[in-house]
């Protein structure tokens, strides 16, 4: 083995070697074994914390998760799942309602959320949250807490988060593989501890508390109706022709392909959620596209009422009960729909 | 830009590369200079923009003094060299200086405003460069050609922030001789191993040793009682920090330079394997000391020794008179030039005792030490001085305020708690290894005082300006050094992959670069 080593290179030789060698330290590290649960526990200190909870739901509770939320802040605080589990189970419909959603929009995380979720139990819906427009860009925590396969499976065309992910991975996995075999040195827990668990039925709140939205004033009113025309103004329609919607919107329509395959093979439901924010669209620009994965509901009854918003986007008390009440029976609905055709 | 960014590592650096070798290979050398002008322009304005402004007219003037001398020269240009160097000084007192004044006469009942002022990056380095400069057109050792190879000279990135201090007469030689694009694959090569180990030490080393370093500091800036496990830990782990953080840069800056066939004075050689402070200042920041002794310290100490024949002082008060009045003094501005803070000024003293102390010693043993050597035992004795002296000092160094430093030294004495020293090393758990810095003071150390330095480990490759003369200085105990061997090759890949990855765990700015 020594003689190799010492063998001399000419340059050209000498600097491939270095260039393969960093490949290979490179697909070395991202293939360093470690415990998803410590990728999850990563999370911790950041605004994606319930990540944590949503491992340990999915891992360590034996309930099952029937109908399974999975979107972003809109739909973390407007689906008060516990409610909707309540109100299912007043007209006689007994399903384990949970709600995944974490903060900012990216399919991808949703993809990798429910990839998480859908190997560990089967609902029979799956309710993926959809805003306005696709966004163009991954999810900011997708780097984090996607397996190294999916970061490497990435969509490569119109990624801008790609490259970060990629450069960042090898450190990541490395940092994981330690911290597998000595989590205590970074502050993770080896085990699952029962103790800590925030438990089977959550309500969602209680990871974003939110600010207690007072009755709205005129200022209150005004602010709103500000904030709304410029998220109006905010929003970029398509840039290029709709042919290309697949260069443009390429991360959000692969993620949800990936979704909606990950489904079919579990024999789960797609179902789209849509939670417009105050004065929005009615649906999302891209229903028809979406309506061949699954139903799409879209809650255009909240937009014109500032009395549901605690902010522009979030809805607050009164929204998240309209809210409740509408997909009691919107769920109702799917649920009764899937049985007969089942049948 | 920083060196450690992955935007310099995998776009601008192959761009500046690419563009400069096309240029030389398509004969249009005319435009090498402007092409790395700009290229560096394009690196500061990563930083702020408008400062860019402020280098361009530092440039300019400077080149213009640098005309005015070369032709006064017949006449005697000493009024306008001191008119040069003033003006230089004087934009960097105003930069650097202005509210640290304006603070000090508040604090004495003065009542002045003025509005923060951001410290131009490099702003220390350049001066220091473009005043030696004009120096040297002064005393007619160099003359200046175009002002495309003067910006050259000034900017070139891989010097332009942090140093090394580079003369004209060094650089413009390379520019400009008939070996600019030779053996292109060569220089590249050794460069990029260059660049591979500093890249490793700043990101892998010094960062993971500040992650130890920077809470107790800052704990002790909040006013948190220092313990004795504690005081040492911040002081070695930041002399860690340091040492792998200026070494790193260095490193990075001499490799970059290579990559584009320049080959750089070096300023960094195992400064921590000297046996006296005398030794360390000739080791830590080379070009810095070189740049002091050349245009300051000899300047000041020449009128002195003539001051002190006139009087007709005795040995000793000749010795307070022409070598320890000065090189406190001298330490003391060194350590003002490091920033506009007590805490530097201080840092600047305690060397300047340090290095007047060990003068007075080395003149009290001369006659003994011309006999013989010192023993073994002495000079173990005198390591352990030198390297005690060092992480003091660096206490202050990295304080935040006077106090701050106190409060570190303060539980560094707390010989109460001398038994708890031995769990710094010795870890309870397994996780403890990781968590705390035992393995890391224990590798840094062996990399420290036992293996090769990155000129060593490059040394049948030229690495450096004048490398005949650093060969034998500081030889390591553990030796090796890089060939082209398949060995080599994969060693290389490692450190760099390793370097790259470690820059998105907390991307964070050289300490040089504040200076």
């Amino acid at each position: 083995m020594a003689m190799p080593l010492r063998k001399p290179l000419r340059l050209p030789g000498f600097l491939a070697g270095v260039g393969l060698t960093m490949l290979a330290c490179y697909f070395a590290a991202a293939a360093l074994p470690h415990d998803g649960y410590i990728r999850y526990q990563a999370m911790s200190g950041t605004i994606f914390e319930r990540v944590r909870w949503a491992y340990e739901r999915t891992h360590f509770d034996d309930a099952p998760v029937d109908i399974a939320f999975i979107g972003s802040s809109r739909t973390a605080r407007g689906v008060i799942s516990t409610d909707l589990e309540a109100r299912l189970a007043a007209q006689g419909i007994d399903k384990r309602i949970v709600n995944f959603s974490i903060p900012a929009a990216g399919f991808d995380i949703r993809y990798a959320l429910a990839r998480e979720l859908l190997s560990q139990k089967t609902p029979d819906l799956l309710v993926i949250s959809v805003v306005e427009q696709f966004p163009r860009l991954g999810h900011q925590a997708f780097g984090e807490l996607a397996t190294s396969a999916e970061v490497l499976g990435s969509p490569w065309i119109v990624n801008a988060t790609l490259p970060e992910n990629l450069a960042r991975l090898p450190l990541r996995q490395l940092q994981l593989a330690a911290a597998s075999q000595l989590p205590e040195a970074f502050g993770y827990r080896r085990n699952f501890d029962s103790g800590a668990y925030a438990g089977t039925s959550v309500d969602p709140r209680i990871f974003n508390p939110g600010k207690k939205a007072g009755p709205k004033t005129a200022e209150d009113i005004e602010a709103l109706e500000r904030e709304s025309r410029f998220r109006r103004r905010s929003i970029t329609q398509p840039i290029l022709p709709d042919a290309l919607g697949w260069v443009e919107f390429g991360i959000p329509r692969t993620y949800l392909r990936r979704i909606a395959r990950l489904a079919e093979d579990h024999g789960v439901q797609i179902v789209f959620l849509h939670l417009p924010f105050y004065g929005g669209y009615p649906e999302p620009f891209e229903r028809a596209w979406l309506e061949q994965y699954g139903p799409v509901l879209t809650a255009d009854f909240l937009a014109g009422d500032p009395l549901h918003y605690n902010d522009v986007a979030h809805a607050s008390e009164l929204g998240a009960a309209r809210i409740t009440n509408w997909l009691t029976d919107e769920l109702a609905r799917l649920l009764k729909e899937r049985e007969t055709s089942s049948e | 830009m920083l060196f450690n960014s992955l935007a310099f590592v995998f776009l601008f650096l192959p761009v500046t590369l690419a563009g400069y070798y096309l240029l030389i290979r398509l004969g249009l050398r005319q435009w090498i200079f402007l092409f790395l002008v700009l290229a560096s322009l394009v690196f500061y304005a990563v930083w702020n923009p408008p400062y860019v402004l402020l280098l361009i007219a530092s440039v300019l003037g400077n080149y213009l003094f640098g005309l005015w001398i070369d032709h006064a020269r017949d006449r005697g240009p000493g009024r306008i060299l001191a008119l040069g160097v003033v003006a230089n000084l004087a934009v960097l007192g105003w930069f650097k200086y202005a509210n640290f004044f304006v603070e000090n006469i508040n604090a004495f009942g003065g009542s002045y405003h003025l509005e923060r002022i951001i410290l131009p990056l490099a702003i220390s380095f350049y001066t220091f460069q473009q005043i030696a400069f004009l120096a040297d057109v002064a005393r007619n050792q160099v003359r200046p050609g175009g002002i495309w190879r003067y910006a050259t000279f000034v900017i070139f990135f891989p010097q332009l922030i942090a140093g090394p201090i580079v003369h004209y007469k060094e650089m413009m030689p390379q520019f400009f001789g008939r070996d600019l694009g030779r053996f292109w694959t060569a220089n590249l090569t050794i460069g990029l191993a260059i660049f591979a180990i500093g890249l490793f030490k700043k990101t892998v080393i010094a960062d993971s040793a500040a992650v130890h370093a920077t809470p107790i500091f800052d704990a002790a800036l909040a006013g948190a009682e220092v313990g004795l496990v504690e005081g040492w830990t911040a002081a070695l782990t930041y002399t860690v920090q340091l040492y792998f953080d200026f070494s790193g840069y260095s490193d990075m800056a001499i490799g970059l330079a290579r990559m584009f066939g320049i080959r750089l004075p070096v300023n960094f050689h195992s400064p921590l394997r000297a046996a006296s402070i005398i030794d360390y200042w000739r080791r830590w920041h080379i070009t810095l000391q070189q740049f002091i002794v050349s245009y300051m310290y000899q300047p000041l100490v020449l009128p002195l020794s003539r001051l002190a024949a006139t009087w007709k002082l005795g040995k000793w008060p000749t010795f307070a008179l022409t070598v320890a009045v000065p090189t406190v003094v001298l330490f003391v501005v060194i350590g003002l030039w490091h920033g506009a803070a007590w805490t530097f000024v201080l840092f600047g003293l305690m060397h300047g005792t340090y290095l007047a102390v060990n003068e007075l010693w080395r003149a009290l043993r001369r006659k003994s030490r011309r006999k013989a050597p010192p023993p073994p035992s002495s000079m173990i004795l005198y390591h352990a001085i030198t390297l005690v002296a060092v992480i003091f000092a660096n206490v202050m160094f990295r304080a935040e305020t006077p106090g701050t430093a106190v409060a570190v030294w303060a539980g560094m004495l707390r010989l109460d708690e001398v038994a708890q020293l031995a769990g710094m090393l010795l870890p309870a758990s397994p996780a403890d290894l990781l968590r705390e810095p035992g393995l890391l003071l224990v590798v840094s150390a062996a990399l420290i005082f036992l293996f090769p330095n990155t000129q060593q480990i490059m040394g049948r490759y030229n690495p450096i300006l004048h490398w005949r003369r650093w060969k034998k200085v500081a030889p390591p105990v553990v030796r090796f050094q890089w060939r082209l061997t398949l060995g080599w090759s994969i060693a290389t890949g490692v450190a760099l992959f390793l370097g790259v990855a470690f820059i998105l765990r907390s991307q964070s700015e050289f300490i040089y670069f504040n200076f």
